[in-house]
C-alpha cells in the first residue's frame, strides 16, 4: 500500500495534485469527468469582492505548445458565490480551495469576513498575480511593501489553510513568499502565468485588448520548474508547483525538484479527467517502483 | 472518450464529413457540438465542431480544415480512434415550427444548422457562401435550400441577408460568420432570432470562460455551456 497523501497547512491532499484556479471552473463542471473521492482537489476560479464581468474578446489564443489567456477574473462576486456556488461545492468530497483576488486593500478582509461564516471548503489561495486586470491585482505582487500592506494580518482572519499564489514576472515574489511565511501562510503556489503578448500583423495591433495576456501550457514547464526550485530554496513552507504539467512524468519532475504538490491548469482544459487519470497512474508508478510514501519523492533531487 | 472514425468523405478540397462511432455519447439535441483532441504536435487544445448529423450508432461532423490542428483530424484514416467529448453545449429542446422558422447558414455555418432539420421535414433555408466553395456540399447533402453566393457562377447572387425579405417567418435560426449574424439581427427586426454561435474555445466544458459572447446588458454568456444557441437579438457583435 502506497501513501500518496501530503499535508499542506491543515489540509490533507489524498494525492499531491490539484486542479489550478481558472481551469477548474467552480468544481461542479469537473464532476462529469472525475471521481472526486480519488483526486487531491482543486482551486476555484478567482472570487472578487464585487462582480467582475471579465475582459472583452478575444480571451484566448493558442500558441506553439501553449495557451494565452486574458479572461479577466470573470465572476459574480463573493456574495453570489456564497449564495449560489458554495452549496454545490459542499457536495464535493476532495480538498477545495477558494481563490481570492483583490483590487483594493480592504476587499480581502471583507471577503474573508463573509466566507469565514461558511463551511464547505478547506482553505484560501490569495491571488495577487493575475496578469489580466488593469489595476490592483498584480501590482500587489510587484513590491514587498505593497504585498506586506495587503497581507499583514491575514493569518488572524482564518484558521483554514492559507496559500499565496505568486507571479513569475517579479523578482519580488521570492521575498514576498518569505514575508508570507513569516505571516503564517501555509504554502506558496508558484507560478501563475507568464506575461506575454501577441500581435495582429494585418491590423498592426495587439491581439488582446489589454495588450498583455498570461501564457500557460507545456511551453512554460522548464521556466516554472526552475522557478519552483528557486522558491523551494527561498522558503521552508510547502511550494505548490504549477506550470505546463501534462503527464505523470511532469508531476514527478516538480515533486523531485521540491514541490510538495502540483497544480494542473491548461491540460485540464484539454483532458478534464486528467486529475483522476494521473491519480491512478501515480499509484501504479509508486507500486511498480516500490516507493512507499510520496515523501520519498518530494525534494529528492540530487544537488 | 475513444471513438472510431467509421467513415471519411472528402466533400471538396478542404471540407470533409467525418463520421465517428458514438460510444458513451448520451442523447444529442440540435445545436450541440463535440470536441476532438487534435494531434498536431505543437498545438494543444481540442477543436470544437457542430454536430452535423447523428444516428443511434454514429455522430458526424463537417470539418473545414484551416490549420494544422484541424488538418491533423481530417488526415485521420478510417478505423483510427480519436479522443472525443460528446455531446457538449446546451441543446435546443423546443419543438420547431418549420412553417414559421427561417434557417440561415453562412459557409461552414451549415454544420451548425443541419442538425435542426429533422428527417423528412421541409425547412425554409438560405445557405450562402462567398464564391461557390460550398456548392459541392450543397449538392452532396441535397440540402433543400436557397443556395446563394456573393460572387461566381451561382445565379442567386448576393449575401444571405439580401434574400431574407423574400421569406415569411416568425423566427430565424442562423449560424455563420459574426458579420453575417450581425446583419441577420437587423433583418429579424424584432422577431425571434436564435444565433448558433461559434467561438474559439479552450475547454468547451465551462471550465475556463474563454468563449464569451457579450449581451446587451453587459454580461457575458459562455458559448460552450450557456450556448451555442443564444439570443441573437441580445448579442453585441463587435
Amino acid at each position: 500500500m502506497t501513501d500518496t497523501a501530503v499535508k499542506i497547512g491543515k489540509t490533507i491532499l489524498k494525492k499531491p495534485m490539484l486542479g489550478a484556479s481558472g481551469c477548474s471552473g467552480w468544481g461542479d463542471e469537473l464532476r462529469k469527468f472525475n471521481d472526486f473521492s480519488k483526486i487531491g482537489g482543486f482551486v476555484t476560479k478567482s472570487i472578487t469582492y464585487r462582480e467582475k464581468i471579465g475582459n472583452e474578446m478575444p480571451r484566448i489564443m493558442e500558441t506553439c505548445g501553449g495557451l494565452m489567456n486574458s479572461i479577466g477574473l470573470e465572476n459574480k462576486g463573493a456574495e453570489y458565490f456564497i449564495k449560489e456556488v458554495l452549496p454545490s461545492l459542499k457536495r464535493i468530497e476532495c480538498a477545495k480551495f477558494l481563490n481570492l483576488a483583490v483590487f483594493e486593500g480592504d476587499e480581502l478582509q471583507k471577503m474573508m469576513d463573509m466566507l469565514e461564516r461558511e463551511d464547505g471548503f478547506d482553505g484560501y489561495e490569495i491571488n495577487i498575480s493575475c496578469p489580466n486586470v488593469t489595476h490592483g491585482g498584480i501590482s500587489f505582487n510587484s513590491s514587498l511593501d505593497e504585498a506586506t500592506k495587503l497581507l499583514k494580518g491575514t493569518r488572524k482572519m482564518t484558521e483554514r489553510t492559507l496559500l499565496l499564489k505568486l507571479s513569475p514576472a517579479f523578482e519580488a515574489s521570492f521575498e514576498i513568499a518569505r514575508m508570507a511565511q513569516e505571516e503564517g501562510f501555509d504554502g506558496i503556489t508558484f507560478t501563475n502565468t507568464y506575461i506575454g503578448t501577441a500581435v495582429d500583423v494585418e491590423k498592426r495591433s495587439f491581439i488582446f485588448k489589454n495588450r498583455q495576456a498570461g501564457l500557460s501550457g507545456p511551453s512554460i514547464k522548464p521556466l516554472s520548474l526552475m522557478n519552483v526550485y528557486k522558491m523551494r530554496k527561498s522558503v521552508s513552507i510547502p511550494v505548490i508547483g504549477v506550470g505546463g504539467i501534462t503527464n505523470l512524468r511532469d508531476v514527478l519532475e516538480f515533486l523531485i525538484i521540491g514541490a510538495s504538490a502540483v497544480q494542473i491548469g491548461t491540460q485540464l482544459l484539454v483532458e478534464p479527467d486528467i486529475l483522476t487519470r494521473l491519480s491512478g497512474e501515480l499509484d501504479e508508478y509508486m507500486n511498480e517502483k516500490g516507493i512507499r510514501s510520496i515523501v520519498e519523492i518530494i525534494g529528492s533531487i540530487k544537488e | 472518450m475513444k471513438s472510431i472514425l467509421l467513415n471519411k468523405k472528402a466533400i471538396s478540397e478542404n471540407l470533409a464529413l467525418m463520421t465517428f462511432s458514438r460510444e458513451g455519447c448520451e442523447k444529442i439535441l440540435p445545436g450541440q457540438f463535440l470536441s476532438i483532441r487534435q494531434t498536431a504536435g505543437e498545438k494543444i487544445l481540442r477543436r470544437p465542431f457542430s454536430i452535423f448529423g447523428f444516428d443511434d450508432k454514429s455522430v458526424s461532423v463537417l470539418i473545414k480544415a484551416i490549420g494544422r490542428g484541424t488538418e491533423s483530424i481530417t488526415d485521420m484514416n478510417e478505423g483510427e480512434s480519436a479522443d472525443i467529448l460528446c455531446p457538449l453545449g446546451k441543446g435546443f429542446e423546443e419543438k420547431i415550427d418549420y412553417d414559421r422558422t427561417l434557417f440561415v447558414a453562412g459557409g461552414i455555418g451549415i454544420a451548425g444548422i443541419n442538425s435542426f432539420i429533422a428527417k423528412g421535414k421541409k425547412a425554409k433555408m438560405i445557405f450562402g457562401d462567398r464564391e461557390g466553395e460550398f456548392s459541392a456540399a450543397a449538392d452532396y447533402f441535397s440540402i433543400d435550400c436557397l443556395y446563394v453566393s456573393e460572387k461566381g457562377k451561382n445565379p442567386n447572387r448576393g449575401r444571405v441577408t439580401e434574400f431574407i425579405d423574400g421569406f415569411e417567418f416568425d423566427a430565424i435560426i442562423a449560424c455563420g460568420p459574426k458579420a453575417m449574424l450581425r446583419a441577420v439581427k437587423e433583418k429579424a427586426n424584432g422577431r425571434r432570432y436564435l444565433a448558433v454561435c461559434e467561438e474559439i474555445m479552450a475547454c468547451g466544458v465551462g471550465l475556463c470562460n474563454g468563449c464569451a459572447v457579450k449581451y446587451d446588458d453587459n454580461t457575458f454568456k459562455k458559448v460552450c455551456i450557456d450556448g451555442p444557441v443564444l439570443d441573437g437579438n441580445r448579442i453585441i457583435y463587435d
